[in-house]
């Protein structure tokens, strides 16, 4: 009762509230059943009974794919993103503002990649976002005529900074350093907001979430063989636990010492079983590996804290993870992939 | 002069035939020749053919790493990766093998995948990008061949019509026109004989 205490009456409805819709996410157990499901009509069969029924009830069985339930996830994912939103205020309403423009972000670097390469691209290919918390004109950005043109429209937007990095990427070429950028800026958004809220919790788990991006990215990056100048502006400019030396040495590594320099940083326990698939390259099972981490940490703090407003921020992160799974089932039950395959690339 | 299965038996046409089968058996001789030489390059091309094989296994991995990218980025996460990627540019050439124009491959423009975001999108052009000079190759031997053995089988066609057909033909006309010209001169022979003693006796 004493923490109960310290937590605002708004803040306790809203955790109420996740409390109540936290149980309407799969749990690892219904996300391995809907693997073993035999095909994708199954698959739809099984969702008629979740969150995304309503959606999924609008297409007409003939057009039932794994891209249409794609865009359904993405929706009921918007959905989860913006009712948490909409049920608070002040500076927790900025917050999950801020945490939910990860999907304004993931739309505009798709409307750049597609401008970046010259190729036409429509709506469907975005995350429906409502108008209302959209600060990008995306209908704009996508029919304009090209990348810088299209980089322009962002000049009166939080996205701004990468009006003035035009040239810079021109010079490099690389779409990684200048999606680097926009995750740059949204991460300095997000973590401005979150000490606004003077919640350790909120910033220790946004501050995980941002090391071991930058970790991640490194190691990407160091596998390109891209200059060490190229792949410290493609970084997030805020470290939580991670310092400036301890990023400049893993940016310097050679790539067969990586995996030490890795293993003298606060997230050593991420990576320390990781040695083998660091030293052969095999980014995508790392990538995997500290997402598959973030998500039973999500789960540990839903069970450590479940009266904390970092309670709502584990749940909204649990709902990309679901988004994630179930995209990856309903794209592998389409493509025919093995039942074993499938779940190897699910977070559970 | 006597005119015998179509071919008229004379010395101008004896020397025609003669000089016919000189300039076929040659003729022989060469696309014989040519034929040795189109197999010899279609033998070297097979080798590069055995890859095939391989490649085949590693165009299937590839394509198992495409499927697991759809599925960790799903469709438009993929597709959009994918439209920022600058396509590569192959242009086509050809060159002589004796005489039969092979067609010939060159990538004019690589595709650049250092700059591609996202672990699985990279992952996954490293892959194709990696395949795609064997694949070229591969197609090149593959049309190479197919163009040579189609050359190869024309002239063995062409060896064989010359030697089971044309040349017996043309040594039976030879023969026959050789025949009839012997005869011919061995009646003028005896006319001319048989004149002389009727000339003898008169006088």
């Amino acid at each position: 009762m004493s923490s109960l205490r310290r937590v605002s009456p708004r803040t306790i409805y809203l955790v109420a509230r996740v409390h109540g819709l936290s149980t309407h996410l799969f749990r690892p157990e219904d996300i391995g059943s809907l693997t073993r499901v035999p095909d994708l009509s199954s698959f739809v069969q099984a969702l008629l009974d979740s969150d995304y029924a309503p959606a999924l009830s609008k297409i007409p069985s003939e057009e039932v794919n794994a891209v249409r339930l794609t865009e359904v996830f993405y929706e009921t994912l918007a959905d989860r993103f913006f009712f948490i939103t909409s049920t608070t205020s002040g500076s927790v309403r900025r917050f999950f503002e801020d945490y939910a423009r990860r999907l304004e972000v993931e739309n505009v670097k798709r409307i750049l990649r597609a401008k970046s390469g010259g190729e036409p691209i429509d709506e469907r290919a975005l995350v429906p976002i409502p108008r209302e918390y959209a600060t990008v004109n995306f209908p704009a950005m996508v029919s304009s005529r090209g990348f810088e043109d299209c980089v322009g429209l962002l000049e009166a937007t939080i996205y701004s900074p990468l009006v003035d990095r035009l040239g810079a990427y021109k010079q490099l070429g690389a779409a990684v350093v200048f999606e680097g950028m926009l995750d740059s800026i949204y991460y300095g958004q997000l973590w401005e907001e979150a000490e606004g809220l003077h919640d350790g919790d909120i910033r220790k788990r946004i501050g995980y979430e941002m090391d071991l991006q930058n970790l991640l990215l490194i190691l990407n990056l160091k596998s390109r063989d891209l200059p060490q100048d190229v792949i410290e502006k493609s970084l997030i400019r805020t470290y939580f636990r991670l310092s400036e030396s301890a990023v400049g040495d893993l940016v310097g590594a050679k790539t067969g010492s990586i995996f030490e320099v890795l293993l003298r940083t606060y997230y050593a326990k991420y990576f320390s079983e990781l040695r083998n698939e660091i030293q052969n390259g095999l980014l995508t099972k790392v990538e995997h590996s500290v997402l598959a981490s973030l998500y039973h940490l999500n789960i540990k703090t839903m069970g450590a804290k479940p009266l904390g407003l970092v309670y709502t921020l584990a749940y909204l992160s649990l709902c990309e993870f679901e988004e994630r799974n179930v995209t990856a089932i309903a794209t592998g039950k389409q493509l025919g992939l093995t039942d074993d395959k499938l779940y190897s690339l699910l977070y559970i | 002069m006597s005119v015998a299965g179509g071919v008229a038996a004379t010395k101008g046409l004896l020397l025609r035939f003669r000089e016919q089968l000189q300039f076929v058996e040659k003729g022989v001789g060469i696309l014989k020749m040519k034929r040795e030489r189109l197999a010899m390059e279609v033998n070297l091309l097979l080798d590069k053919v055995k890859a095939r094989d391989q490649l085949e296994k590693e165009v299937m991995t590839a394509y198992g790493s495409l499927k697991e990218a759809y599925c960790a980025l799903g469709y438009q996460g993929l597709r959009t990766i994918a439209l920022g990627v600058e396509q590569a540019q192959v242009g086509g050439l050809s060159y002589s093998v004796v005489g039969v124009t092979v067609p010939t491959l060159q990538i004019e423009k690589t595709t650049s995948t250092a700059g591609i975001p996202s672990t699985w999108g990279y992952e996954v052009s490293q892959r194709f990008a990696s395949l795609l000079p064997k694949i070229i190759q591969l197609s090149q031997s593959e049309a190479a061949i197919e163009k040579l053995v189609e050359e190869l089988k024309s002239t063995n066609r062409k060896v064989s019509a010359l030697e089971q057909i044309v040349i017996p033909s043309t040594v039976g006309i030879i023969q026959y026109i050789e025949n009839r010209l012997y005869e011919e001169t061995l009646e003028e022979f005896i006319r001319t004989k048989h004149v002389r003693e009727t000339i003898r006796k008169r006088a």
